[in-house]
């Protein structure tokens, strides 16, 4: 397959100016594809931490922009040492508070102050004990009991238990916590029964199949019930039992955590079960998109580390041994334009196949990230639960089955190229944010002419698209959702996510599509529940619902003597077994 | 008097009325005389040239994505060098232009005619007018320049067009203040009597006896102003609030280098050079016609 | 004095009146719907539409956006008085507290960048008037008409690429000590330095050729004398004055070198706050800042009055 692909990119050589970026689609698509283990940590870390490469194609066009492949866990090599502080250029964050934030930043750092129920490994989606040693699901899938660890303290000394975690979800529910994230993870819940000191029962009114995979999210952590009464003074100043102690929050400037000294209920998941490494972690908050700002930072030895690094950096930071570039993949729903399925042309399901032939998106991938990001196939990203790698056996560029389905769909080449139907031009109109997903659309834009289409970008800010997709303006949208869990799907694809949320942007309602995800939600046998989302993902594809851009990674540097990080699933480090060596 | 409103009627002050008649003639004459406006009056003519012949001039097209030339330094072939899509910066620059000029432009007409008409009315007709509008003019003042820009766009919502008119609106205290001032002057010369006396109707009297007086001073305020404009927007754009990749917009050009300020320095820095040439060529034409018009007034 | 106090008190309480009004109606002219900019789609991975649509329905209701419109305002002066500006949409953290935060940084810079404006542009301007008619006074006159011409924006990456990612003289973060402010208050500084070196020269030239100037030189005072003791001084006023007058410009300066330099302060919550189109940051901000201004103006009028006798009776 991925032969395959590479040869219809290098057709598409001579219009793109055959360049590195052909050369490093096809590094990508040989690697990429299915969840390929070499993403996953563990086959990473074992394989020296780097996937295999792919000579064969890197060598007869060398890549201008980098052919080194991607790597997602850094080295533990030499013996850890104790001590030192790290400091991350890092997005500001809105609250501090686990159970309101809605910040995928905050949900990230959250697990140095916050540790879950449940932890989950990167790449396996393995569930690990954390918090809570054990769990069950009752048979009717309406409530879990979950048994928890008897040896751990919040950070303001008060004992962790039952009463605490039912303290926790009883808050996140409060109207007037006003909570963003961590409600919607609760699902149906109903309430929560203390069956001993160590053992809670978790009540739903319905089914609630994803609840141990939310665990597992940053979001609902237990807080320390004694300073989680007060919701702004926790705001400011967050008290949880994880690894690292909160100190400081200066907005606009920096967020700094120390060490738990009395830390020892680490998960399995973590070499380190112990107190952490590191005396200190200092978030140096840099506005989001400051990519010179990052880099000059990290040159200066200002810090040690940034997420905020510009992608065309990518191929420089592998070639300089001073930095280790890591990518860790982020599961969900990957970067997608949702179209429009009430609006004309793209309430037509030929027109929607044709946009999806029609583009190289591998190649445009290439193009705007420089290599560091794999395209998608379908509406999951291959590291999330259930992903359906059938999907990779869909569209794919081939510009004369676009124009062929054009054709059929009655839209006739036009004098300027544009085609036309009943005197009308074939138009589709992408409203967008700017920066990279802009430039993402004006690339596409680009094959869409080849194809006869006229597409016009409309690059806006966030607010001003929001309101454009809620209006139904657009025939191609954008969006992006995090979640390791396929239950996302019901948030991007429920007919009940077009008015309000306005997350599902294909805009019309499809009742059957609807019961397939209320089904694949309530079903608790995970075989089962599997193949629901296998369908699921199919009939969407079937169907043309979206174009498929690319997974998501978090694109880390850090200095080669930040050792030990590896990440979690949401694509934040783990800094419980980071160290910095001497250097 | 509120200091920031002093420092309206300073500018007013800075520019003399005359008599209408012999604007034209010695605006061309001062201008002339001197060698630095003449200088600007240059750049800016040979800016605006290449602007309207920029097609002709450059093979490139400034918007298409061409990656087989992405990120490369100046060179014979790009003498300012080549974007991450590979666009040419040299024909953006010029493309750009086509921009810039007009939107700084359109934003001063805005400040002007609106300014223009707040002040005359005011000044004409007194009273409870003048105390309305000119308590309305401060409260703009109390936003100072680029805070009410910004307020307007806060409203407005983000785009190039409402930049220009958010920019247009923070200009209007100067020139409501400055043609308030010169109207009052002006009534109480004896002929804006005269016409009272003998019964000729009020709009008439503005009109023909009021306006003309207003407009020498507005238009040297106005060619000092243009600079101000010109910045303003492009840093409104800079900032994220204005033009949009991949529009060629100054401002949104410079924001655009600013992520390849480390390794692409080229990319930020021409537009931000064109930007300063535009701007100094307006200030020197400013100055010359302030000369020309007030020469009390030679800083 | 009593009367003019009265007068001028008047005033002022109008012009609050009407940047409360103007503040307040940001949220209302806006076009769309501020409730569901709000929401976004960081909201991610929330199971259940119906929560979100409810999640939706409060937020309305806290917002009071279902009030009439004098109730609104009603209640938007009354919190505000009491420094309740609200809680920011983005962060959750109430206005009053942000601003607090990022105030200082923001005086800071604009301070420093008068300084270097005054520093810069009174030595310049009294360099270029006593050269006069020399290669200095035509240089310093060319750099100033450049400061005034040079968007700041793009002075402040150009400073930054060349000394802190090239030389490495300066630290790139705001918050790595004094030589932090270096740059930031560089790039603000210098359009100001330019007027004002401009002012100053024109202004010392013209003290220069006063009579009281010549008869000090005739009387035989050295030169050095004659241009501290009495030309300086009396050069100086009209700078002072325009001085003040410039610093509400440099305030709204730094709001975008701000955003260059990546540094704390209120031009930074405006701009973002516009951007992500969050209203109670964008009102508050506007609000501090208008009254903050126009609260100085007042004083600083007051204190001319009480100085000069003669503006009492304007």
């Amino acid at each position: 397959m991925a032969t395959e692909r590479f040869r219809t990119r290098l057709s598409r050589r001579t219009m793109l100016g055959g360049t590195a970026a052909t050369a490093m689609a096809a590094i990508l698509a040989a690697c990429g594809g299915g969840s390929s283990a070499t993403d996953t940590p563990k086959a990473a870390s074992t394989t020296g931490t780097t996937a295999p490469s792919a000579p064969a194609t890197g060598g007869t066009a060398k890549p201008a922009v980098g052919g080194t492949p991607v790597v997602v866990e850094g080295k533990a090599d030499g013996a850890p040492v104790t001590g030192g502080s790290l400091t991350i250029a890092y997005n500001d964050v809105p609250t501090l508070d686990p159970r309101v934030s809605g910040a995928t930043d905050w949900w990230r750092a959250g697990y140095a102050l916050f540790d879950p129920l449940i932890y989950q490994e990167a790449g396996t989606l393995k569930l690990v004990p954390g918090l809570a040693q054990s769990w069950q699901a009752a048979d009717d899938g309406k409530s879990y009991t979950l048994k928890l660890r008897q040896d751990v303290k919040f950070h303001d000394g008060t004992p962790f238990n039952a009463d605490a975690v039912k303290y926790t979800f009883d808050s996140i529910m409060d109207p007037a916590l006003k909570s963003l994230t961590a409600i919607g993870y609760l699902g149906p819940y109903t309430g929560t029964d203390v069956i001993d000191p160590f053992t809670v029962k978790v009540n739903f009114s319905a089914p609630y199949a994803p609840f141990l995979n939310n665990l597992t999210h940053s979001v609902l952590s237990p807080v320390s019930p004694v300073a989680g009464k007060n919701y702004n003074a926790f705001a400011a100043h967050p008290v949880g039992t994880g690894p690292f102690m909160f100190k400081e929050y200066k907005a606009q400037v920096s967020m700094t955590f120390v060490r738990n000294p009395d830390y020892k209920w680490g998960p399995a998941l973590m070499r380190n079960q112990g107190a952490p490494y590191l005396d200190q972690v200092t978030y140096r908050f840099v506005p989001v998109g400051e990519f010179a700002t990052n880099l000059g930072l990290l040159q200066n030895g200002e810090v040690q580390m940034s997420n905020g690094i510009a992608p065309q950096e990518l191929a420089n930071v592998q070639k300089d041994p001073k930095y280790q570039a890591l990518l860790p993949l982020v599961p969900g729903s990957p970067q997608i334009f949702p179209l429009n399925l009430t609006k004309p042309p793209t309430d037509d399901l030929k027109v929607r196949q044709a946009l999806n032939y029609a583009v190289d998106m591998p190649a445009i991938i290439d193009t705007l990230w420089y290599g560091g990001r794999k395209a998608a196939r379908g509406p999951l990203s291959s590291p999330t639960l259930d992903y359906n790698p059938a999907v990779e056996s869909y569209y794919g560029y081939n510009p004369t089955k676009a124009k062929a389905l054009l054709d059929e769909a009655g839209w006739k080449p036009g004098p300027d190229g544009i085609r036309v139907k009943d005197g009308q031009q074939l138009k589709v109109l992408t409203i967008i944010t700017t920066g990279i997903e802009g430039k993402n659309a004006e690339l596409a834009q680009a094959y869409f002419k080849d194809v006869g289409i006229a597409n016009q970008v409309d690059e806006q800010e966030y607010a001003q698209t929001a309101t454009r997709y809620l209006a139904s303006e657009h025939n191609i949208a954008r969006i992006f959702f995090s979640h390791t869990d396929p239950v996302v799907l019901t948030t991007l694809y429920h007919s009940k996510n077009i008015k309000g949320t306005n997350f599902n942007r294909t805009m019309k309602p499809d009742p059957k599509l609807d019961s397939m995800l209320d089904a694949a939600q309530a079903d608790l046998n995970s075989e089962t529940r599997k193949q629901k989302y296998f369908d699921i993902q199919t009939y969407i594809m079937d169907n043309a619902l979206i174009i498929p851009r690319w997974e998501e990674r978090v694109f880390w540097v850090a200095k080669t003597n930040v050792k030990g990080l590896h990440f979690q699933a949401l694509g934040g480090p783990w800094l419980q077994d980071t160290w910095i060596a001497a250097q | 008097m509120p200091t920031a409103a002093r420092a309206q009627d300073a500018l007013a002050e800075a520019v003399f009325t005359r008599r209408p008649r012999s604007f034209m003639y010695d605006a061309w004459r001062g201008l002339l005389r001197s060698r630095s406006a003449i200088a600007g009056g240059v750049v800016l003519a040979l800016l605006i040239l290449l602007a309207i012949i920029a097609p002709l001039i450059s093979s490139y097209d400034p918007t298409a994505v061409a990656l087989r030339t992405r990120l490369q330094p100046p060179s014979a072939s790009h003498f300012f060098g080549t974007d991450e899509f590979g666009r040419d910066i040299l024909t953006r620059v010029f493309y750009g232009a086509r921009i810039s000029l007009p939107v700084g432009l359109i934003a001063l007409a805005i400040g002007v005619s609106l300014g223009t008409l707040v002040g005359l009315i005011a000044g004409f007709y007194g009273k409870a007018v003048d105390a309305l509008l000119m308590w309305m003019v401060d409260v703009l003042l109390a936003f100072p320049g680029l805070l009410l820009a910004l307020l307007v766009v806060a409203i407005l919502g983000v785009d190039l067009r409402n930049v220009m008119i958010a920019v247009g609106v923070s200009m209007i205290p100067r020139f409501a203040r400055l043609v308030r001032g010169t109207v009052l002057s002006a009534k109480e010369n004896l002929y804006v009597d005269a016409a009272r006396a003998i019964g000729v109707p009020e709009r008439r009297i503005l009109v023909r006896h009021v306006l003309p007086n207003v407009i020498s001073p507005v238009i040297v305020l106005g060619t000092l102003s243009l600079g101000v404009t010109i910045l303003t927007a492009a840093g409104l754009s800079f900032v994220g609030l204005g033009a949009k990749p991949p529009s060629p917009e100054w401002g949104a050009m410079i924001a655009e280098g600013r992520q390849f300020l480390q390794r692409q320095w080229w990319i930020g820095t021409f537009p931000g050079v064109a930007i300063l040439l535009t701007v100094l060529a307006v200030n020197l034409i400013g100055d010359g016609l302030r000369d020309a018009l007030d020469p009390r007034m030679r800083v | 004095m009593g009367a003019f106090l009265l007068h001028r008190l008047a005033r002022l309480a109008a012009v609050l009146f009407g940047v409360s009004l103007l503040t307040f109606s940001v949220l209302h002219l806006i076009p769309g719907d501020p409730v569901r900019v709000m929401l976004g789609d960081s909201v991610s991975g929330a199971a259940s539409g119906d929560q979100s649509q409810s999640a939706y329905d409060n937020l309305r209701r806290q917002l009071g956006l279902d009030l009439p419109l004098p109730v609104q305002y009603g209640r938007y002066v009354g919190h505000a008085l009491t420094g309740d500006l609200g809680h920011s949409f983005q962060t959750r953290r109430t206005i009053l507290s942000s601003i607090r935060d990022a105030l200082p940084a923001t005086l800071e810079l604009a301070f420093a960048g008068m300084a270097i404006a005054i520093l810069l542009g009174t030595t310049l301007g009294i360099i270029a008037a006593l050269k006069h008619h020399t290669w200095w006074d035509t240089g310093i006159m060319v750099l100033s008409l450049l400061g005034l011409a040079m968007p700041s924006f793009w002075l402040g990456l150009v400073l930054l690429l060349i000394f802190s990612f090239r030389l490495h003289w300066f630290p790139v973060t705001t918050e790595a000590g004094a030589s932090a402010i270096v740059l930031p208050a560089l790039t603000l500084g210098l359009g100001t330095a330019g007027t004002i070196a401009r002012l100053a020269r024109a202004s010392l030239l013209e003290v220069l050729r006063n009579e009281y100037v010549l008869t000090a030189r005739a009387k035989g005072l050295r030169e050095r004398v004659v241009i501290t003791r009495h030309a300086l001084v009396n050069a100086l006023i009209p700078v002072v004055t325009v001085v003040g007058l410039q610093f509400g410009q440099l305030l709204a300066g730094a709001f975008i070198i701000e955003v260059v330099f990546a540094r704390q302060g209120i031009g930074r919550l405006l701009v973002d706050g516009v951007l992500s189109r969050d209203y109670p940051m964008v009102q508050g901000v506007a609000l501090v800042a208008g009254v903050g201004y126009v609260l100085v103006n007042f004083l600083v009028d007051l204190s001319y009055a009480w100085l000069d006798p003669r503006i009492r009776h304007a």
